[in-house]
């Protein structure tokens, strides 16, 4: 009887002892939940993000963000054209690294931000372009819990505790959730160097994009003020042949569209 | 720590009572986890999380795209009565009212060529009574053709806004600024830009990995008054602003290491060279710091715009020679700054400005005391004509200066810090300011924008210029103005 009530005490609180563990290690689980939200080819999605306060929409913004990995860093590069509220439209966004330029076709003027400025409202910079988590943190397991998806449905997952590896990242610590069974990220929790969380994030949404089950829709909520939830949905995937100049400040300018 | 072993030690000493111990302090551990898990998901309103997930959005292939709005802004000026140095004519306007339809649209022809358009209407009213019914004036900023070749290669044939620099409240390297702001809306750097003419060039550009090299000539135009490319009337091109001399620029942007991008520039007017350079750096999450220079043989701010008067009829040859500085030398400008983003999203920045062409300490005691012996000499009907001379010099310098886009002081400083939804929902405050370290005056714009709908801002904005009498900016008529806007996008 003792055995049986330990036995249901530890699969309570470690499931992954219960199942007896997996070789993989934590940063191959990342880099596996990566490959989920990122498809491994040049591509281009369109990006919806609407605020609410207290429950009631407010400020909605519709970006479209080009994406392709850098062969050096493996860390994605990220052009991010406005499309929406008008008084935005058509200014542009380069994130190359911690580069990060914003383009005005009005004033025909590159300015230099830093990764802290925002320019979509409570989402951060990091939030809206493709990010390859296993490329920035290091990563440790620590077990696995049951947990509650945003569709409140049980999900057993992996538990990460993610540390950055360089100054280049929006978030300095990541408590990270994935689901152990087809590694689709289902949680994370992101916090600031002071160790102040920032952000919840709960993905949710997964369709067939690209020719894999991605996350279509990220909730996240402000962690310092959480009345403050915004919902980012990905539609219209498609890959996409972006030349390498794109990436350039240089080029902004020139950017036609599509 | 001291738990566990606690629970250990009743373990030994009552093992049936140790055990069920034991497993309803950890079934409580795993229940407050759940429980923790949970509490971040009460965080997510009910209706966010049921509202079906929005519709696809697809992007259909675009043969054109282009924005468009209609700007209102109506203003109050603030007169200075005890000006130091009057001002040789012109009365200030007590009230402006300005409505202005701006467009700019690309159109793409086919794979390869483009059409680029960037066109202001403004209405212009104000309470003199010459302009009863008020005026319009077009401003055609921008209309080029932009081809492109082997994918990196392209080339631009037209009117083009050509920017340069780094840096946000003075450009040293920004060679096409000058005479380019046709209205003056704003005294922001930032407004100026969206409000200017692009001079009449052909520019090529190649793109490429390791950076980028353009070179621009901008031919002279003929300055013949009263041609359709000079007119300024209602829908002149205005093109004797933008286009008075020849001009060749080259710029090379190189992507050496990562984080060390400098632009390198070449830009010669007339017979005079100019060289140019441009850097930024991040440190860390929230600073970039830059740096712009630029250097060239040419003589001060005073003589150069005398002599530009002269050249233009509105002051009569050598009538200055005795009271400026003619030598041309070698003379440096200089932007160097940071920004710094705070966690709120407030964004300021801070640059130093300096231009060994402007005005030292001395020049401006000498042009306050030349001022007041003119002031003197106005006083007496023989010698106004005089003093009208006189006031006429020492203002042009600081008319030129303010076309110029360069700061007519050696040392300035400038702040900006802007900060987005501020205070409450779609607030957006802005706040900025020139200051003259050696005589302590100061321009000060506070702005707020506030988006009331998606398309649709309204905004208040101040402009004061604060010092003592003689000083920079407390020199100057007028005062200050409140204005208010809105701003519909179509």
């Amino acid at each position: 009887m003792k055995r049986l009530l330990l036995l249901i005490m530890l699969s309570v609180l470690s499931p992954a002892a219960a199942v007896g563990g997996s070789a993989e290690t934590a940063d191959e689980i990342v880099a596996a939940a990566d490959a989920v939200r990122n498809p491994g080819k040049p591509f281009r999605l369109t990006v919806s993000l609407l605020e609410y306060r207290e429950g009631r929409p407010r400020d909605k913004m519709l970006l479209t963000v080009y994406s392709k990995e850098d062969p050096n860093s493996g860390q994605y590069r990220s052009l991010i054209r406005f499309r929406e509220p008008p008084r935005d439209e058509n200014k542009l966004m380069l994130k190359n690294g911690n580069i990060l330029w914003f383009y005005d076709p009005a004033s025909k003027s590159s300015v230099r931000m830093s990764p802290q400025q925002r320019l979509m409202g409570q989402a951060s910079n990091g939030d809206v372009v493709t990010v390859n988590f296993h490329k920035d943190y290091r990563a440790g397991k620590e077990g696995e819990e049951i947990i509650t998806d945003a569709d409140r449905k049980q999900r057993r997952c992996h538990k990460l505790r993610m540390e950055a590896l360089n100054d280049a990242v929006t978030y300095f610590r990541i408590e990270y959730w994935v689901d152990t069974g087809n590694y689709q990220p289902v949680k994370g929790k992101f916090y600031s160097e002071s160790d102040r969380l920032l952000k919840i994030a709960y993905y949710r949404g997964y369709q067939e994009q690209l020719g894999k089950i991605r996350p279509t829709e990220v909730i996240i909520i402000d962690g310092v003020d959480n009345k403050l939830v915004t919902k980012m949905n990905y539609s219209d995937y498609r890959f996409h042949d972006i030349p390498e100049d794109w990436f350039q400040k240089e080029y902004l300018p020139r950017f036609k569209g599509e | 720590m001291k738990l566990i072993r606690g629970i250990l030690g009743f373990r030994k000493a009552f093992p049936p009572l140790g055990c069920a111990l034991t497993l309803c302090l950890l079934l409580c551990a795993a229940t407050a986890l759940r429980a923790e898990q949970d509490e971040d998901l009460e965080l997510i309103p009910d209706n966010v999380l049921s509202q079906s997930p929005e519709e696809s959005v697809t992007v259909a292939p675009e043969y054109y795209r282009y924005k468009l709005y209609l700007d209102e802004a109506a203003s109050v000026n603030i007169k200075r009565d005890d000006l130091a140095v009057p001002l040789p004519s012109g009365e200030v306007p007590s009230w402006d009212n300005r409505l202005s339809l701006d467009l700019r649209a690309e159109m793409s022809v086919s794979s390869n060529l483009s059409l680029v358009v960037a066109d202001r209407l403004n209405h212009l009213l104000n309470d003199d009574p010459e302009l009863a019914g008020g005026r319009l004036q077009n401003d055609l900023k921008e209309l080029y053709a932009t081809a492109n070749s082997y994918s990196f290669l392209y080339l631009d044939i037209g009117r083009i806004n050509f920017k340069n620099g780094v840096a946000l409240g003075f450009n040293p390297t920004d060679y096409f600024k000058k005479n380019a702001v046709s209205l003056r809306v704003s005294e922001d750097p930032s407004v100026l830009r969206e409000n200017r003419l692009g001079a009449l060039m052909v520019r090529a550009q190649g793109i490429w990995d390791q950076g980028a090299v353009a070179l621009a000539l901008a031919p002279e135009v003929n300055q013949d008054s009263g041609q359709w490319w000079t007119d300024a009337g209602s829908c002149g091109l205005r093109m004797e602003r933008t286009n008075s001399h020849s001009r060749f620029l080259t710029k090379i942007s190189l992507n050496l290491l990562p984080d060390f991008n400098p632009e390198l520039l070449y830009y010669l007017e007339e017979d005079r060279s100019n060289f140019g350079a441009g850097l930024t750096k991040g440190l860390g999450n929230d600073v970039i710091v830059y740096v712009e220079w630029s250097g060239s043989n040419r003589p001060d701010i005073a003589a150069q715009s005398l002599a530009e008067a002269v050249e233009s009829g509105a002051i009569p040859p050598a009538a200055w020679t005795s009271y400026v500085d003619t030598e041309t030398h070698f003379r440096n400008q200089l932007a160097v700054g940071f920004s710094y983003t705070e966690q709120i999203n407030r964004t300021t920045h801070v640059e130093y400005h300096f231009n060994e062409a402007g005005f030292s300490h001395e020049d401006w005691v000498e042009w306050f005391e030349t001022g007041n012996t003119a002031e003197l000499l106005l006083q007496h009907p023989a010698t106004r004509d005089l003093a009208d001379g006189i006031l006429g010099l020492l203002w042009t310098p600081r008319k030129w200066s303010l076309e110029a886009q360069e700061p007519l002081s050696r040392h300035s400083l400038f702040l900006r810090t802007q900060w987005q939804d501020a205070l409450t929902v779609s607030l957006d405050l802005t706040a900025m300011a020139r200051i003259n370290p050696s005589d302590g005056s100061f321009f000060v714009q506070p702005k707020a924008e506030y988006h009331i709908r998606k398309d649709l801002t309204l905004n208040l904005s101040s402009n004061l210029f604060i010092g003592s009498r003689e000083s920079e900016y407390g020199s100057l008529n007028p005062l200050g103005d409140i204005t208010a806007g809105a701003t519909w996008y179509f």
